[in-house]
């Protein structure tokens, strides 16, 4: 096996709030291999958006350590490092707000490239280009202001600003949970393009057991701060250990599972 | 069939009106059209609504942003005005009553008394800061908040209905000291309190966790049968619709396309949307493949294309989907479509 691009260890995450501390990641164990999909799947205050921002620096670790390519993961005060955005991007659920509504596409992507790759301007809208066709993006929008975009269409100018940084971890907060269905069928077939051609390694937080089985190789099962189950996704939602995970899939009753338990009747 | 309801559950009206059957019809909705007023004047949001509900009847309406439903639904109870909405056009029958047109006056004794109403959002239903027993107190009472014995009875009756457990110390608790699936019940028995005759659940789940979804979709599905109501639910979710309807209509920009049987839409649908629809639900997919998608994006309101809505993004279209106007919906046996293709493409 390869050296794992994120590893997680022992992490606890606690927020001071004017009722007291809460304790929102309380002990976490993680690896992620380069290139791979996992997902983290819970519920509301599970934790899982929490542990997310702290793998990209946007939290801070009370106990124990993040390790994103070799380097450890410290909170981001000011400007990340063009190095450390250049390991891990993150994409958000609420295309809404995460992007500048009075930018055109072209002038957001652009931006990035020549604030990550350092390219001039001519040839940072010119790489801008390509990467928002790539993402399906067509030119004549990549010139529209962002705000006329439909959601869909500003969650792909997220990705593709995103891979400006030509980023080896791609951490997806719910990234289609806003979305109609037939744009987030689009969109997670867009997401697994970009991970199998370019070999970035995913990770997807979401609620949504559907889409987790769709689309991550391993899947992490968090509920109050803490893992309760972990292993390939197929495993896991087929054979649940964790009496949780059973109640999780069991919830959404025409979740696919490949292998029927035992306790499903056949119709 | 498991169930002697589903087999009547939503007929297009077209066909029954002429039909003596139609009287034992809770709800007959005509060539219902809605429009809101935005800033450049009256923007159509829904028209071609035809739908007919019995008693005890599950209908689940599923659409995407813009479909309608949820205008639809308000349409049914009464609250258009609130979002700049109003009907204009088609007839909204209540048990023979027509409902467009009424005033507020008499909308009050429809709503929350025959037709009750659940929102997506259990915090809109809700006063965060009154206690959960005043709020049903009120419901019981149609707000004057009488506390006699019966009344209190009646609003324990009612958290129990909606299985909320210990209820005696629920009623003296505010809504923002309960879990979101738990105001949800407190809502849900809150429209149950006048013993409506149709539930109305408009996304009811949306805003909740999975484990959660299940517990309230599951309630429903019991106490439709237990209080032998009709439910009317709207969604942009197969599944959930599935857990608790014998029926589906499908709705796309603001036009009712396809109404049957939930177990024959999901064996095979008749519009090429639907079937769209079903293709690209992610919960079924096959890892192995990539998702089935519908191309482009749906009109905006009051953009509709020329002749069906859907074919700019329909794999079957022909010239005759490009003309006219949004065709009407036509029966092949129990279920309904939109689609002139039928035939076709199935």
């Amino acid at each position: 096996m390869t050296d794992p691009i994120i590893t997680v260890a022992d992490v606890h995450v606690t927020f001071t709030t004017p009722r007291g501390d809460v304790q929102a990641v309380r002990g976490v164990d993680m690896v992620v291999s380069p290139g791979e999909t996992v997902g983290i799947v819970g519920e509301s205050g599970s934790g899982k958006s929490t542990l997310a921002r702290a793998i990209v620096g946007l939290v801070e670790v009370d106990q124990g350590s993040i390790t994103v390519d070799g380097r450890p993961v410290r909170p981001v005060r000011g400007r990340r490092s063009r190095a450390d955005a250049a390991t891990v991007q993150m994409i958000f659920q609420d295309p809404y707000t995460s992007l500048n509504p009075r930018l055109r596409p072209i002038q957001a992507v652009a931006e990035a490239v020549h604030v990550c790759q350092g390219l001039g301007r001519k040839e940072s809208r010119v790489k801008a280009t390509e990467l928002l066709s790539s993402v399906g993006i067509s030119s004549t929008q990549s010139r529209m202001k962002i705000r006329s975009l439909s959601g869909g269409q500003r969650q792909r100018v997220s990705i593709a600003r995103a891979l400006a940084a030509e980023p080896k971890i791609l951490v997806a907060d719910e990234p289609t949970s806003a979305l109609d269905q037939s744009i987030a069928a689009s969109l997670l077939n867009l997401l697994r393009k970009i991970q199998s051609e370019r070999g970035i390694a995913v990770v997807f937080i979401t609620h949504d057991l559907g889409v987790v089985r769709y689309l991550a190789h391993r899947v992490y099962v968090m509920k109050e701060g803490v893992f309760v189950e972990d292993g390939p996704t197929a495993e896991v939602f087929d054979m649940p250990k964790h009496e949780y995970t059973s109640n999780l899939v069991s919830s959404v009753p025409s979740i696919r599972t490949r292998v029927p338990s035992p306790a499903q009747t056949p119709e | 069939m498991p169930s002697d309801l589903g087999t009547d559950n939503a007929r297009s009206p077209s066909s029954t009106v002429a039909d003596g059957r139609l009287t034992d019809e809770l709800l007959v909705v005509s060539d219902v059209r809605i429009a809101v007023r935005r800033r450049h004047g009256e923007v159509l949001v829904v028209d071609t609504a035809n739908f007919t509900l019995p008693a005890h009847g599950a209908l689940g309406v599923v659409g995407e942003s813009g479909s309608g439903k949820s205008m639809l639904s308000r349409a049914l109870i009464g609250t258009l005005p609130r979002y700049g909405g109003r009907v204009t056009g088609g007839s909204i029958r209540w048990q023979g009553r027509e409902l467009t047109g009424l005033s507020e006056q008499e909308w009050r004794t429809i709503r929350g008394t025959e037709i009750g109403y659940v929102p997506q959002s259990s915090l809109a239903g809700l006063n965060p800061i009154l206690p959960i027993g005043e709020q049903l107190l009120e419901a019981v009472s149609k707000g004057q908040r009488k506390a006699d014995a019966a009344n209190r009875a009646r609003v324990l009756e009612l958290l129990d209905l909606v299985q909320i457990p210990r209820a005696k110390q629920v009623i003296s608790e505010t809504a923002d000291q309960l879990s979101g699936g738990m105001r949800q019940r407190v809502v849900i028995a809150a429209a149950l309190a006048q013993r409506p005759k149709l539930l109305i659940l408009d996304e009811p789940t949306t805003a909740l966790d999975v484990t959660v979804q299940a517990g309230i979709l599951k309630l429903v599905a019991e106490l439709r049968r237990e209080l032998g109501m009709a439910v009317l639910l709207t969604s942009h979710n197969l599944g959930v619709i599935e857990m608790v309807c014998d029926r589906i209509m499908t709705m796309y920009a603001g036009a009712v396309i396809e109404i049957g049987a939930t177990s024959d839409v999901r064996r095979g649908p008749l519009h090429p949307y639907t079937k769209a629809l079903m293709d690209s639900r992610v919960d079924e997919a096959d890892p192995a493949k990539d998702l089935l998608t519908i191309p482009g994006e749906p009109p905006t309101t009051g953009d509709w294309p020329d002749g069906c809505r859907f074919w700019p993004r329909c794999p079957v279209a022909v010239d005759a989907c490009r003309e006219g106007g949004q065709p009407k919906m036509r029966a092949f046996g129990e279920r309904w479509s939109a689609c002139l293709q039928t035939e076709e493409w199935l």
